[in-house]
């Protein structure tokens, strides 16, 4: 509670609950609860906590791969669908030659994965996650955030070889590819959606069974067989994660002169996204090595905050990386369902709740219980 | 695709099609339900903590319907927007791209998705207590994460399904979002399926009926009203069959309500004025 008095009136002490000096003054209740020994944030975190997350694969039945993640209030649906690209070229009469140009590729080039756009990432916001996105054409944080995820998929951390993609006849010749729409649903919004979503993109792409794919020579189109045991997992490199962070600046009124000028919180939520203005994200690879460091906005001194972004986002790796759903393949049952699309699906429902009679409560493959 | 969404990031140029399998498996693998045996439901709220009120539906296994809701609200109207008496409920619903069998689903909103949305707008608005809330707007944002069955064949009862699973989510809500309503909506469907018209309740899609009709109801029961009816197929009405149809498809609705009731007990004890 804070209390102010004006000096006209007679003394008459302004009183207010801790949610109006939040929107009165964010940057100072943020400040005021930094300043305390120990720093805590208003979420109750300290500041260099992430927020513990939440995994589940495999709960959607028409995905070939999917993921559910929660972190704090911040939660994202990770569909993976994969469609075929036959490659086909001219027209009229020299329509249905197969071309195919590799010039001066090589393992572990993949060219093919970027000109033929086999990979195909995009994150919707428009549904209700939060206040300030509703359906219709995406926001421009939204598309920056979708080039963010292309780019760290495509680039940064290159999770998916153009080799797993292809399509060979029995000669080997490459007729077709691939091509995997990764679509990623924000169901709630509580700050730092990049990370969740690419925790989510990583654990869907792991997940991913495609049926076994033949080109069939007579047909001169590609078919799959449709038995579950035949499917297979992706062949993926080896995954890296994100860690995103703010800085938060004390600009001297708080906690007098030895107050600690600058504050590095990790896994910042929508309050402390939209009070601090300086952003920074830092991509940790294989083994532990930094991939890709992002800063924006702000005047720290990166000297001091790069440092201890690093070592923090080193040690988000090793929590993202034990985690069991990283570690293996998804294991599980593969169930043959009565369509010809048949996706592995984990039903994971032990309790019900019957329409009719109050019972034991239902669970649910999507939500926390 | 036709247009590539120049807003999106968009897959190759060339045409890609779903997996094409070599024979389809047709074979029901989960033994049918009785005729008057409803799907076990999931309801939950208040999973979208930033929304004022949000649900979370799931149909029990063999089912895979996931839809969720979330509710802004009541909240101004921009002042473009007039003086209105009432509150304006507006409903958006939407299906994710991973959400159906088949092809792929674009991010553009299409025909299916408005009709939907009107659809969900007109079985809401009458149970919403909107001469409390003038100048207000109230929103209701449905995302289908699941559907059973394909959606784009008109024939099936897939587009049913996601319309009723987003009725009784929607309502829950809005239940949970704390607004006045007068009561609560659950939606049911009932169908005539085979030669004889034998009446099934609750039908999904997966289990193989033949559909010669089915009626969705939007229903209040606390109040015994309809907000919504859609009907589709051949229904005789001097024979009685539309009248049988849409009472066997209010009796699901009925049952459907306990569910929602359970699920919205909580908050609605915490707002307050129930005497239970």
């Amino acid at each position: 509670m804070t209390t102010t008095s004006t000096t006209t009136a007679a003394t008459m002490g302004l009183s207010f609950p801790a949610t109006t000096f939040q929107k009165l003054s964010p940057s100072s209740y943020l400040q005021r609860h930094l300043q305390c020994t120990p720093s805590t944030r208003p979420s109750g975190r300290s500041p260099s906590t992430f927020r513990l997350a939440t995994l589940h694969t495999n709960a959607l039945s028409h995905a070939h791969g999917s993921a559910v993640v929660r972190a704090g209030d911040t939660a994202v649906v990770c569909g993976v669908r994969g469609e075929v690209l036959a490659l086909t070229s001219g027209e009229g009469r020299t329509r249905g030659r197969i071309v195919v140009e590799r010039v001066g590729v090589e393992d572990g080039e993949d060219v093919e994965v970027e000109t033929h756009a086999l990979v195909v990432p995009n994150l919707e916001l428009g549904t209700g996650c939060s206040r300030d996105y509703h359906p219709g054409p995406p926001t421009d944080f939204a598309q920056t955030t979708a080039e963010r995820l292309r780019t760290l998929l495509l680039d940064t951390i290159p999770l998916v070889p153009a080799t797993t993609l292809r399509i060979a006849d029995a000669d080997g010749a490459v007729k077709a590819y691939w091509v995997l729409y990764i679509d990623v649903v924000v169901i709630s919004l509580d700050g730092n959606v990049l990370d969740t979503a690419w925790a989510a993109i990583v654990a869907a792409l792991k997940s991913v069974r495609l049926p076994a794919a033949i080109w069939d020579q007579d047909a001169e189109a590609v078919v799959c067989d449709p038995a579950p045991e035949n499917f297979r997992s992706l062949e993926l490199r080896e995954a890296g994660y994100t860690a995103s962070f703010v800085v938060c600046y004390n600009d001297g009124e708080e906690g007098g002169e030895n107050a600690e000028k600058e504050c590095v919180l990790s896994d910042p939520d929508e309050f402390e996204e939209q009070v601090c203005g300086e952003k920074i994200t830092v991509a940790v690879g294989a083994g532990g090595k930094i991939v890709g460091i992002e800063k924006s906005g702000g005047l720290s001194d990166v000297a001091k905050t790069l440092p201890t972004c690093i070592s923090r986002a080193r040690e988000r790796y090793q929590q993202w990386s034990s985690n069991p759903i990283f570690v293996t393949a998804t294991a599980g049952n593969t169930r043959p369902r009565n369509s010809g699309f048949t996706p592995r699906f984990q039903p994971l429902m032990s309790r019900y709740r019957l329409a009719h009679a109050a019972s034991v409560p239902a669970a649910s493959t999507l939500c926390p219980s | 695709m036709a247009m590539a969404d120049r807003r999106r990031i968009n897959g190759p140029t060339g045409a890609t099609v779903p997996p094409v399998f070599l024979e389809q498996t047709l074979a029901l693998t989960a033994p049918r339900r009785a005729p008057d045996e409803l799907r076990k439901i999931f309801l939950k709220t208040s999973l979208t903590p930033p929304a004022t009120g949000s649900a979370f539906l799931e149909l029990s296994a063999p089912s895979t319907l996931k839809l969720t809701a979330s509710v802004y609200g009541p909240r101004p109207l921009p002042p473009s927007a007039g003086f209105s008496p009432h509150a304006r409920l507006s409903a958006e619903l939407k299906f994710a791209p991973f959400s159906t069998a088949g092809n792929r689903r674009g991010y553009v909103r299409d025909a299916l998705e408005r009709d939907l949305s009107t659809q969900l707008q007109v079985a809401l608005a009458r149970s919403v207590k909107t001469a409390t809330y003038p100048k207000s707007g109230i929103d209701v944002f449905v995302t289908v994460l699941d559907c059973e069955g394909s959606i784009d064949d008109y024939n099936t009862l897939g587009i049913m399904q996601a319309l009723a699973g987003a009725i009784t989510c929607a309502s829950a809500a809005i239940a949970d979002a704390g607004i006045e309503c007068v009561d609560l909506v659950s939606a049911g469907i009932a169908a005539a399926v085979g030669e004889q018209g034998s009446l099934v309740m609750d039908p999904s899609p997966l289990d193989g009926y033949d559909v010669k009709a089915a009626a969705l109801v939007g229903y209040m029961a606390g109040r015994d009203e309809i907000t919504l009816l859609w009907t589709k197929g051949e229904l005789n009405i001097e024979g009685g069959d539309f009248e049988s149809v849409v009472d066997k498809a209010v009796e699901v609705a009925t049952q459907i309500r306990t569910v929602l009731n359970e699920a919205v007990k909580e908050r609605v004890l915490a707002v307050g004025g129930v005497n239970s």
